[in-house]
């Protein structure tokens, strides 16, 4: 199954920020391994061949991450070609800094901190949406059953609406907390913030939710 | 006993709250309500799927972004934020501008005068050499103004950072032939046991 269909799962290296643990097992070799073996190779590996100047050890991390970049993005921006321009650009900061990543965090934990960066850069570069939310999207279908498709699409089109109205660092806070499941100390690594701001902004996120969700036209 | 605090009603949501506190919460109306309700908008949350793009798309989007990539400069050690080179640029920003900045402070602003390569017509040599005139056979002013134009692009290049063009140059434009020896005599101090290693 494929885990955008239920769940983007986290991916294990982020939930083991600081350690030494990899996302695959295979060492690198001493010499300069060949393009064919390149995606055996952990992302440490794939670091120091990149800025050794193999640029397709990079295109091996590119595809190792895009999936939880572009639903980090995806998540944020609840736009298609939006989140695809973010994950490029994340992408291409993280090829730019790639000497100053010195492995003390997992190289997927150090890539998320770049994408959650661009995503807040470019939210704070923009003027929110503040247009009320579709009717369509606050018709009351509390005497529908809950199992109709069509009250399931309309539902979703309505959190959606609200979670992009949420200020941004508490919209992150709850893509981070909910939808990638990492605990309230990595998401505070991440954002540059503190376990507690970061709980305050989720429950402060989900009060607003409540709000938003309850509105009526 | 007290109701439920934020952090509390966060465990109760999330799991973890302690056996005291999950009695108060089953025998407390108020805290149930608002525990029950955020809940509900928690789970429809957690309802939201993002939907799985064109298996194409992974192509797409990793082919993107090796074209981008081909036309960076190699990620190179030297590129480091705390590389010698930056750092050094970074000690002559800081020093250009506190001196800019104190010495301004005491006079009015020195007015531009036309200078030898706004003749070329360019509007960006005109924002970059201002007062170039003023200065003459000043070699000071000519180490500031190498320093500030090299110190701008440096920045820009290796910190992704944006000045505007001339910002540098324009900021020690309004000081007079003294106040420029004088800066040019701290740079240059600054800057010979630079020089010296690398010559």
């Amino acid at each position: 199954m494929d885990v955008w269909q239920t769940r983007m799962p986290w991916p294990a290296t982020l939930a083991m920020a600081g350690s030494e643990q990899q996302d695959t097992a295979p060492t690198a070799p001493d010499a300069p391994p060949a393009v064919a073996d390149l995606s055996g190779l952990d992302d440490r590996a794939l670091v120091a061949a990149t800025v050794a100047g193999d640029r397709s050890a990079f295109d091996v991390l590119v595809r190792r991450h895009q999936r939880a970049i572009y639903g980090v993005c995806h998540r944020f921006t609840g736009d298609h070609a939006d989140a695809s321009d973010l994950a490029q650009d994340a992408f291409v900061r993280a090829y730019r800094g790639l000497a100053r990543f010195k492995g003390d965090a997992a190289f997927g934990t150090w890539l998320h901190r770049i994408a959650v960066n661009v995503c807040l850069t470019r939210a704070a570069a923009r003027t929110p949406p503040l247009d009320p939310l579709d009717p369509l999207e606050l018709a009351d279908l509390r005497g529908e059953r809950p199992d109709d498709p069509l009250r399931r699409a309309q539902d979703t089109a309505r959190v959606k609406a609200a979670i992009a109205r949420l200020p941004r660092k508490q919209r992150m806070t709850v893509i981070l907390r909910v939808y990638h499941e990492l605990p309230h100390d990595v998401i505070a690594r991440t954002l540059g913030s503190t376990v507690g701001t970061v709980k305050a902004n989720f429950f402060h996120a989900l009060q607003n939710l409540r709000k938003l969700l309850e509105e009526r036209p | 006993m007290s109701h439920l605090s934020r952090d509390e009603r966060l465990l109760a949501l999330e799991g973890g709250l302690e056996a005291p506190r999950q009695a108060h919460l089953a025998s407390c109306r108020s805290c149930r309500t608002d525990v029950d309700a955020l809940g509900r908008v928690l789970a429809r949350v957690r309802a939201v799927d993002v939907p799985e793009p064109s298996p194409l798309f992974w192509d797409h989007l990793a082919a993107r972004v090796g074209d981008a990539i081909a036309r960076e400069p190699a990620p190179s050690p030297d590129r480091g934020w705390w590389s010698p080179r930056l750092a050094w640029a970074a000690v002559a920003v800081v020093i250009v501008t506190a001196g800019a900045g104190y010495l301004t402070r005491s006079r009015p602003p020195t007015p531009v005068v036309a200078s030898s390569t706004a003749v070329s017509g360019d509007p960006v040599d005109q924002r970059r050499s201002p007062n170039v005139g003023e200065s003459g056979a000043d070699d000071g002013w000519a180490l500031i103004a190498a320093v500030a134009d090299q110190v701008a692009d440096q920045v820009a290049d290796d910190a992704a950072f944006a000045p505007q063009v001339g910002q540098a140059e324009l900021s020690v434009s309004a000081l007079s032939a003294d106040e420029r020896r004088a800066l040019a005599g701290e740079l240059a101090a600054e800057l010979a046991p630079r020089r010296n290693r690398e010559g």
